[in-house]
């Protein structure tokens, strides 16, 4: 794994030196800077490519979530960070009843099917 | 004039069928239902890797070659393979130890086919609820619900987390994942447990399609919902569940949520 150092698409750089600076950030290049600090977290690879986030925090808060590196550059994986994952619509559901004449689910067996399974179980003498 | 709707439930493969006629023909309806069911029954007893002496049974144990089996069994192997290319590896029907098992693909396939013989009861509006996919035909639309990934058995009057409408552009939704059978898709790049998304639902307009497509991006992960939304489906995917019990989802742009 890739310390982020070594990354060289990492920037660091343009704190912005508006407010008091908060003493109890250290893991910053920029710990002795002021307010807004921007923070890599480590290169995470799986099976798609490398993953590195960057965040901004001015005053305790996060005020920016970047991407730094998203993928590898392998055409499919470009084609798929490009087109298919922002057009999906995040969403944050809740179960609710709702006026439905179905509902789809994940398969599942039926109640007979179990209670006819134990009975043969029970007949069985398991 | 107005009837109330024909409903009832048969059992094939382990699972209920709920079918629902509406303004169907009295004298036709139950004939119509036995060959529904017939036609289940017969799909079991073609493809079931729980009983030896079904056909895949005692094709995989070399007993039985394709030409010799039914023509379904074979049509059902080459859907496998061609699902397998059209996600791109994310329906992948062949286990770690070779095994073509198809399962994934059955139960669509299975309902999509013997809908067929419902047409025969006349019924002007029909639904068919199979275990969890749901099938529509006919002149009005309705409302379904998605299941709360977190509920086991059958979901039908528990509450449920988003409520889309078929009858129109959609006539089939399939679900994949969720609490209902632990472990039993796996990745087929990985060859681990697939574990990308609680629960995966696609509408289209063809069961078969949107059951294989279901347990292909629940297999696959994000990689094959771009492949999905090329043909035209839509697809809702729940990411996570949050300590408060809501559910973070994604869907696509058409998806035809009515919530």
């Amino acid at each position: 794994m890739a310390a982020p150092d070594e990354l060289p698409a990492l920037d660091l750089a343009e704190p912005t030196p508006s407010a008091t600076p908060d003493a109890g950030e250290s893991s910053s290049p920029e710990a002795s800077s002021p307010a807004s600090q921007t923070f890599g977290g480590p290169a995470i690879t799986n099976a798609r490519g490398a993953y590195q986030a960057r965040i901004t925090v001015v005053d305790g808060v996060v005020t920016d979530v970047q991407a730094v590196v998203a993928g590898t550059s392998a055409a499919e994986s470009v084609a798929i960070n490009a087109t298919a994952i922002p057009e999906l619509r995040t969403r944050v559901l809740e179960a609710q009843t709702w006026d439905v004449e179905a509902v789809s689910g994940a398969s599942f067996t039926s109640p007979a099917f179990i209670e006819s399974l134990e009975a043969a179980f029970a007949e069985a003498g398991l | 004039m107005t009837q109330a709707p024909l409903r009832t439930t048969v059992h094939a493969m382990a699972m209920p069928f709920v079918i629902e006629l509406e303004g169907a023909d009295p004298a036709e309806a139950e004939p119509a239902i036995a060959a529904f069911h017939a036609a289940l029954v017969w799909a079991d007893e073609l493809f079931s890797l729980w009983k030896d002496d079904s056909y895949l049974s005692h094709h995989l144990r070399g007993e039985l070659t394709l030409d010799e089996a039914p023509a379904e069994l074979r049509e059902v192997l080459e859907a496998c393979e061609w699902y397998r290319e059209a996600t791109g590896g994310g329906f992948d029907a062949r286990r770690k130890d070779g095994v073509i098992d198809p399962t994934g693909l059955v139960k669509g396939w299975a309902v999509a086919r013997a809908s067929r013989h419902l047409r025969a009861a006349r019924a002007r509006d029909w639904m068919v609820g199979a275990s969890g996919d749901v099938l529509v035909a006919g002149g009005r639309t309705r409302r379904i619900g998605i299941a709360n990934p977190r509920v086991s058995g059958d979901p039908t009057g528990t509450a449920v987390i988003d409520v889309i409408e078929l009858g129109g552009a959609f006539t089939a939704v399939a679900t994949s994942g969720g609490a209902q059978v632990v472990d039993h898709i796996w990745d087929p790049v990985t060859g681990e447990v697939a574990r990308h998304y609680l629960q995966v639902s696609v509408a289209g307009t063809d069961l078969a399609d949107a059951d294989a497509w279901a347990t292909a991006i629940a297999g696959g992960g994000p990689a094959v919902v771009g492949r999905a939304l090329e043909r035209g489906l839509e697809v809702m995917v729940v990411t996570g569940e949050r300590h408060d019990g809501t559910f973070d989802a994604q869907s696509s742009p058409g998806w035809p949520s009515v919530r």
